[in-house]
């Protein structure tokens, strides 16, 4: 991971047979990635990484409203727990992990 | 601007419908307890597409605007679109256990806004520039529209000119210069009284002799000479009854009703199809495929009801069993089979000239045929694991009377731990989706609704290529046809 701070967005997939509470885990993340100095949380506009809290393994997030953000998916609890772990292995891949 | 699931009651309560059940007028549509269900389920449609989410699939950009826009006001325009179609009715059905009724308008608005296209391409008409207009109005103001296409139809033997009751079929009576006036009816009318506006469609292909029938247009559902008459659902007046336990979902629930239109003005920039009697079968066509594709809701609906089933399991202990394991299975396997067959019509989607994307229709027939059947097998299994308690519970005022509830409470405990009280909430749920209001939605809807099963068995032979399967079968066996 760079040292710089790097702008994290949290988006969602629509949810349509999640297989579990995305709105809890996308809390979870959010408190951990504010306890992180390495990350800021924004709302709007392009972040350095979205992370794309989805229901099932489809993570069906469209990515073209992020421009080259990097599109972290999450895609069940265990995954939110170790949102900072993964985020830091994943350190700037040009391409998507799978988790 | 997307309207609020407080903003939309609100707005309902402005209209000034016409509205009658069990042979009365009903002065307040919104509060009256066997339609406020109804209400909430469309309420529903509007209150996820606030939430974060559900965005994704809740909204899209309008393509007229660039504005965010509600996605049941949207015209599709990627298959991309389509898939989140199925998907959003998987997510409300699931999130309503009922019909949330707001599909019908949306596939309404989607094919009118290719046959209007096509019938302007064919005549030099301006249909599609008025239905443009209109879309713009409905998507600004996140509209609900009723999809209004079945006729009452008389005697299915005969056309609709022919009928011994001119009206058995919605018609124009009168062209005037400014529009025309229509008279008629259209039955079965999903989410009628919750809706602002209502969209009529013609209901079979006609010929020349049909003319008059053949005839498209929209109104605000509060039309001078519009009349509501509501269906009444198996379990209604549970509604009306003290406690909420006999009702299965107290929170949600659909609604029919039968719409007359008693000789209904519609000014021109409101009609989208006037005696272009071609394209009427072209019309229902487009909508009914829109709207097979549109069942995908019964999948959300399945998805409480194999809930339900397995709650039922282990709050009697009954969870381990294998046949009982191995009916959830099949419930599971009936119920996502279904969602295959809604996301394949959508992702392999097309445009049409007009630019807005279409469902692969031979796979939505095949999909809604299987809708046909498959909510009917959930439904038995459901109540085979449910077991007949489910429809021989006592009332929850039984449960509540002092001298019967200790009894009851006594006889229908089950699992330690679990609640007579829950055990009766999870019976009704089921008894409401297999056989109570729900069902009307769940199962004869899922049979009649965009078309009964022959309909779809129809377009299947239409559509289905067996020229080019011989040709597999007969290359693979060295059959020359040409020897």
């Amino acid at each position: 991971m760079n040292k710089k701070t790097q702008s994290v967005r949290i988006v969602f997939c629509g949810g349509c047979n999640a297989g579990y509470d995305r709105v809890a885990a996308a809390a979870d993340i959010r408190r951990r990635l504010k306890a992180d100095e390495a990350f800021i949380l924004i709302d709007e506009g392009r972040p350095d990484i979205v992370v794309a809290v989805c229901g099932c393994t489809c993570a069906c997030v469209d990515g073209r409203s992020f421009g080259n953000a990097r599109i972290i998916p999450v895609t069940d609890e265990r995954a939110a727990r170790d949102i900072l772990t993964i985020l830091k292995k994943a350190g700037a891949p040009s391409v998507p992990i799978a988790i | 601007m997307m309207m609020t699931a407080e903003a939309y009651e609100a707005s309902l309560r402005r209209l000034n419908l016409k509205v009658y059940m069990f042979g009365q007028k009903v002065s307040n549509v919104v509060d009256h307890p066997i339609i406020r269900p109804s209400m909430n389920a469309v309420a529903r449609t509007y209150e996820l597409a606030h939430r974060p989410e559900h965005e994704a699939i809740m909204t899209a950009t309008s393509h007229l605007t660039g504005k965010k826009i509600n996605r049941f006001t949207h015209i599709h325009q990627s298959t991309d679109d389509l898939v989140k179609k199925t998907r959003m009715g998987r997510l409300l059905g699931g999130a309503t256990g009922c019909c949330f009724q707001r599909c019908v308008g949306m596939d309404s608005l989607n094919a009118l806004s290719m046959t209007t296209f096509d019938i302007d391409a064919k005549y030099g008409t301006e249909y599609n520039k008025r239905f443009v207009r209109y879309l713009e109005y409905v998507q600004e103001n996140d509209l609900t529209c009723d999809g209004a296409m079945t006729d009452p139809k008389g005697d299915r033997s005969l056309p609709p000119h022919k009928q011994k009751d001119p009206d058995l079929y919605l018609r124009v009576v009168e062209v005037k210069n400014d529009g025309i006036v229509v008279r008629g009816a259209k039955a079965h009318q999903t989410g009628a009284v919750n809706s602002h506006e209502v969209i009529v469609m013609p209901t079979i292909s006609m010929r020349e002799a049909d003319k008059d029938y053949a005839v498209s247009f929209a109104l605000p559902s509060d039309a001078e000479g519009i009349t509501y008459i509501m269906g009444r659902q198996s379990c209604d007046t549970r509604k009306l009854e003290m406690g909420t336990i006999d009702r299965g979902n107290p929170f949600f629930g659909g609604h029919e009703a039968l719409v007359v239109f008693d000789d209904v003005f519609v000014p021109n920039d409101r009609i989208f199809m006037l005696k272009e009697f071609e394209f009427a079968g072209h019309l229902v066509e487009r909508f009914a495929s829109y709207h097979r594709q549109s069942y995908a809701c019964k999948v959300g609906v399945g998805d409480v009801l194999i809930g339900a089933a397995q709650t039922i399991a282990e709050y009697n202990g009954a969870e381990k069993a294998h046949h009982i394991k191995d009916k959830i299975v099949e419930m599971n396997h009936l119920n996502e089979s279904l969602f295959c067959g809604s996301l394949a019509c959508a992702a392999t989607g097309h445009k049409e000239p007009s630019g807005t994307y279409y469902v692969n229709n031979l796979l939505a027939n095949v999909f809604k045929q299987n809708v046909t059947r498959f909510p009917y097998e959930l439904s038995r299994l459901a109540q085979d694991i449910a077991g007949g308690l489910m429809v021989t519970l006592p009332s929850e005022q039984d449960f509540n009377d002092p001298e019967t509830g200790p009894v009851l409470k006594k006889y229908f405990q089950t699992r330690e731990g679990v609640l007579p009280e829950n055990r009766a909430r999870i019976l009704r749920l089921i008894e409401n989706i297999s056989l109570g209001t729900a069902a009307v939605g769940y199962l004869t809807e899922s049979m009649h609704g965009a078309g009964s099963p022959q309909a779809q068995r129809i377009m299947i032979s239409r559509l289905a290529n067996m020229e080019e399967k011989k040709k597999k079968a007969k290359a693979l066996c060295d059959i020359r046809d040409d020897e």
